[in-house]
């Protein structure tokens, strides 16, 4: 474990200027991390990953319901013996099919590091098909992206006028609590600006650019580098200026301390994918690496995967999105049994929505609503199934309409909630202010060890 | 209709207020901020031409300029190892010249720079950012080129006819799933796509709630904003656009679904003269006051009810004021007033002539306004991030740096890849709440911390480096020509005064000039008169004015 000195030592960050040096006083250390650190690692899956074929039932009849839509003239059936078989106490021994690419995560879930938690999506309060119907209870703007990725993101918490994500929220909750004075964010998004990510207090860092360039120790650079430093603290009118000089200027201190963080930490053994996202989780696996020396017994992190709208084309896309997802999840697990922390970080999926049921023209399927979502760590629940797994009706009593988009029986919030109790948040209501309109005495939900 | 005050009246107005050369000064510096939102950013030669020139004069004459069009370029085979054979001397060049959207790129860059129909190429480029296509689906660059040439012939015409280019476009009936769209399936187990219907609705017309024409949202009794459509409505516009599929090659047999064709609009698919793929049922579309084809008959070809569904969308009263504010937002704020909005979306409705949706009109309406138009922003809330593209645009059009066009990987490490857009959503989504304000800031959605510090290190290569490219590529670099003279002299007051003047169009704080100039030493060798380290000086105050938010937030 990297001690202070030692960071300062090999990292030469005495000598690297008046940006690092600006930068690290800025930066507290834990004193004993310890065993208390806790992380989570959103992975969103953009466009609206399928749930269906995420996960289906394998038994006879629920084949056969999967089989009545989605047969072999369908487009986009996946034959029964093609699903990789699970077992799911949860649901009467039921038996269940993982879709064939996720071997990996099988194998996780076989061995009670991964779950799945069914039918969870954007809701206000529980949902009939009837009420529905009537026209009671609907979220707004169901089936578009962008509002339900927003939805997804914020939770019910937030406000229209200062939008904020249930990770930023977590953040300002548990920040002043398990971080203490260090100043570096304990939000990273490895994708850019997000909802999630975003709080009201906490700041996000989003790695991956070199640090800033250009300026060495004469006399004339350290001038500038004061200069541009001053100009971006002046007091300008323009609004959008300030809010611009805000992030260039948290966005040159954090990355000065991180870059120089990473390089001088050893590489991790495991082998990540080379895929975007594979990079994304290695970059937070090194991250997590850095836990102490950024001082952060608690961490939020985002990554993102596109390509998840899959109006035709579905199984060969999908597919191969889901193999990587697939290698990048088990790699990074693996990645914290090496740290020794597979115990204290989960990684968890959300999405758009889901997907209807009912195929589209070009073999693929539209927006829908309820989905079924992935959770990986050794603190899961794993080997089992949680929530209600939807009757696969078409126009029944789990369908908003007659496509098969399932009307949701764990909201985002109940979802959001689970993972917040277990990081070390007890005032749920204040992240999830929606979280009174659900059934506080639910059973099903227990995906996390507590 | 209200006829729209004459800008160039209101300009005459300012000048007659005003002693003759303080009026001049105030215009010059106006005329410099009038080319950072109509073109890709003003050069020295132009701003230099404000004597004989102005807005309204500039405008007409872009207009009548000719539209540099996208070279078109031969569709490859879709297995690229077939396309770029191992035998090939430069396999990779063939594969990214043929593969990727890299020769577009190029063009795109080169056409910012250079081309001399910068409204147009402008006003393309914002239009690509509302009808998007991108390169993660559409694989061949010769793919995307009619898509990109119909925004460009289409940028200063008509909004109807633009919308069904694009709309029958075949690189878009890939992206969004339109083409070989079948009517639901004889045992209805498979439904029209719905993705194209969507999209054009909520993204490329109407948006999601009903507006007021200053762009504000409908509220309901509730209070809450009542939306434009819904689901069934986009079911209908889905059963409206099946039927049609690539174009048949010339000489081939048209089948139901025909191979890729991205060279020629999509066409219907028709067995003995019978549009079989059409769903030939009524549909119910959009409904507002006196709306245009609620209601598509049953029994009508796919060509009509694709007319007439485009009918439906072009006369929804959302459209001048969607179509209006992203405009807006585009070329000179974030968040425009009310009254603004309603000026130009009042333009989208009649241009005066009696047409609804004269593009060119309308984006005359949006430079021209009062909002637009005057010596300095009227509010602290005013104007927009320059986005990464109009950033290395206007640097290097205002430093007459010469270019090979190269440019893309430097929006791309700021986080927009040009022809690469993420999603439907383009590079950043809309609305956008810069956090901390109550302000939208669409450009903020991709001004992550990797993002921003990338901008100052594009700025710390262009002023102390140049970009490289692979010969027999020139790469990059800006000229020094016209700040090497004003950087020799000791006092930095006209070096400071140049770039206020043609970076900042005037802007520049005091305080801010001040710490600038405090950085500027002069040393002066013994028997010279001017500073040694001129170079230096002109590097160190460009550096600092490109990288402030004085410049990047374009006011």
């Amino acid at each position: 474990m990297l001690t202070r000195r030692h960071f300062i030592k090999n990292t030469g960050l005495a000598l690297t200027g008046s940006a690092l040096l600006a930068s690290l006083g800025r930066v507290g250390y834990a004193e004993a991390a310890g065993a208390d650190y806790k992380a989570l690692v959103c992975l969103f899956l953009n466009g609206g990953n399928d749930g269906n074929h995420l996960l289906a039932p394998l038994d006879a009849e629920g084949y056969a319901s999967y089989a009545a839509i989605r047969g072999a003239g369908s487009g986009i059936n996946i034959p029964q013996g093609e699903w990789l078989p699970i077992t799911a106490a949860s649901q009467g021994g039921r038996s269940f099919g993982l879709h064939p690419n996720l071997k990996g995560l099988k194998s996780l879930y076989d061995s009670g590091n991964a779950a799945l938690l069914c039918n969870v999506g954007t809701l206000l309060e529980p949902l009939t098909r009837d009420q529905f119907r009537a026209g009671k209870g609907r979220p707004p703007n169901l089936y578009s992206h962008l509002d339900q990725v927003l939805q997804w993101q914020a939770g019910s918490g937030g406000s229209a006028s200062r939008p904020s994500g249930w990770g930023g929220r977590l953040a300002d909750v548990s920040g002043p609590q398990f971080n203490g004075v260090t100043k570096f964010p304990m939000l990273a998004s490895l994708s850019g600006v997000n909802l999630f990510t975003t709080g009201l207090q906490s700041g996000v860092i989003a790695p991956g650019s070199s640090s800033l360039r250009g300026f060495s120790t004469s006399t004339a650079s350290k001038a500038r580098y004061d200069a541009l430093r001053k100009i971006e603290a002046l007091g300008i009118s323009s609004s959008l200026g300030r809010a611009k000089n805000l992030i260039t200027g948290a966005a040159i201190d954090n990355l000065a301390t991180l870059n120089t963080a990473l390089d001088a930490s050893p590489a991790l053994n495991t082998v990540f994918p080379a895929s975007a996202l594979g990079k994304q989780l290695q970059t937070v696996a090194r991250m997590i690496a850095l836990r102490d020396v950024l001082g952060l017994r608690r961490q939020v992190f985002f990554c993102s995967l596109g390509g998840f709208d899959t109006h035709t084309n579905q199984l060969s896309t999908q597919g191969s999105l889901l193999q990587d997802v697939d290698a990048s999840l088990t790699a990074f697990h693996a990645a914290m049994i090496e740290q020794g922390v597979d115990q204290n970080v989960t990684s968890f999926t959300l999405s758009d929505f889901g997907r209807t049921f009912v195929p589209s023209a070009g073999a693929g399927s539209d927006h829908g609503w309820g989905s079924h979502h992935l959770l990986v760590g050794g603190a899961v629940n794993g080997g089992n199934l949680y929530g209600r797994y939807p009757n696969l009706i078409v126009g029944g009593a789990d369908d908003a309409d007659d496509e098969g988009r399932w009307i949701p029986t764990t909201s985002v919030d109940e979802y959001g909630a689970q993972l917040a109790r277990w990081f070390g948040v007890s005032d749920l209501a204040s992240l999830f202010p929606n979280m009174g309109h659900f059934d506080a005495a639910r059973t099903d939900l227990g995906f996390m060890r507590t | 209709m209200m006829k729209l005050k004459r800008p160039a009246g209101w300009l005459l107005g300012l000048l007659l207020m005003q002693p003759a050369t303080e009026a001049a000064a105030v215009n010059k510096l106006d005329w410099v901020r009038f080319l950072e939102q109509a073109s890709f950013g003003p050069t020295p030669g132009v701003i230099d031409a404000w004597q004989t020139s102005d807005p309204n004069a500039w405008l007409l004459d872009q207009q009548s300029r000719l539209p540099t069009r996208y070279t078109e370029l031969p569709a490859f085979p879709a297995n690229q190892n077939l396309g770029c054979p191992a035998t090939l001397a430069d396999v990779a060049q063939c594969k990214r010249d043929n593969y990727t959207m890299y020769p577009l790129q190029v063009q795109f860059f080169n056409n910012a720079l250079y081309a001399p129909d910068q409204l147009r190429q402008r006003v393309a480029y914002t239009l690509s950012q509302i009808f998007v296509v991108s390169g993660l689906q559409i694989r061949q660059p010769s793919s995307m080129v009619p898509y990109l040439n119909i925004l460009v012939e289409g940028a200063l015409g008509n909004f109807r006819t633009l919308l069904e280019k694009i709309t029958l476009n075949a690189a878009m009936g890939d992206y969004l799933d339109m083409v070989n769209n079948d009517k639901p399936s004889a045992n209805g187990k498979i439904q029209p796509n719905e993705n194209y219907a969507r999209e054009v609705l909520q993204l490329f017309s109407v948006g999601l709630y009903q507006l007021n024409q200053d762009g504000t949202q409908k509220l309901g009794a509730d209070g809450v904003p009542v939306p434009a459509y819904d689901q069934a409505a986009i079911e209908g516009f889905a059963h409206a656009f099946t039927g049609w599929t690539y174009a048949a090659q010339a000489g081939v047999t048209p089948k139901a679904h025909n191979p890729a064709n991205y060279l020629q609009p999509m066409e219907v698919y028709r067995s003995k003269g019978v549009d079989i793929n059409h769903d030939k049922l009524g549909k119910h579309l959009l409904s507002y006051p006196g709306a245009r084809f609620e209601w598509l008959s049953a029994g009508q070809m796919a060509e009509t009810d694709l007319s007439q569904a485009l009918d439906n969308i072009f006369y929804h009263p959302n459209v001048g004021p969607f179509i209006g504010t992203y405009l807006i937002q585009s070329l000179v704020t974030s968040n425009p007033s009310r009254a603004y909005v309603t000026r130009v979306a009042r333009v989208f409705a009649n241009n005066g002539a009696g047409v609804r949706g004269d593009l060119f009109a309308t984006v005359k309406a949006v430079l021209l306004d009062p909002e637009a138009r005057g010596v300095a922003p009227q509010s602290a809330d005013y104007g927009r991030l320059r986005e990464p593209v109009l950033l290395v645009t206007g640097l290097l059009r205002s430093l007459e740096a010469g270019s090979d066009g190269i440019l893309a990987n430097q929006t791309k490490a700021m986080g927009q890849d040009i022809f690469y857009a993420p999603s439907v959503f383009s590079y950043y989504p809309r609305p956008y709440q810069v956090p901390g304000t109550r302000l939208q800031g669409p450009e903020f959605g991709i001004e992550s911390s990797s993002a921003t510090v990338s901008r100052h290190n594009l700025v710390n290569t262009l002023v102390y480096s140049r970009i490289n490219s692979a010969a027999p590529a020139t790469g990059t670099e800006i000229s020094w020509a016209r700040l090497d003279p004003l950087s020799k002299l000791k006092d930095p007051g006209p070096l400071l005064d140049y770039l206020n003047h043609n970076l900042l169009h005037g802007t520049m704080p005091a305080d801010m000039r001040s710490i600038i100039a405090g950085t500027l030493t002069c040393p002066i060798k013994a028997g010279q008169a001017e500073c040694s380290n001129a170079r230096d000086r002109a590097k160190t105050a460009l550096y600092l004015v490109a990288t402030s938010a004085a410049y990047q937030i374009q006011r």
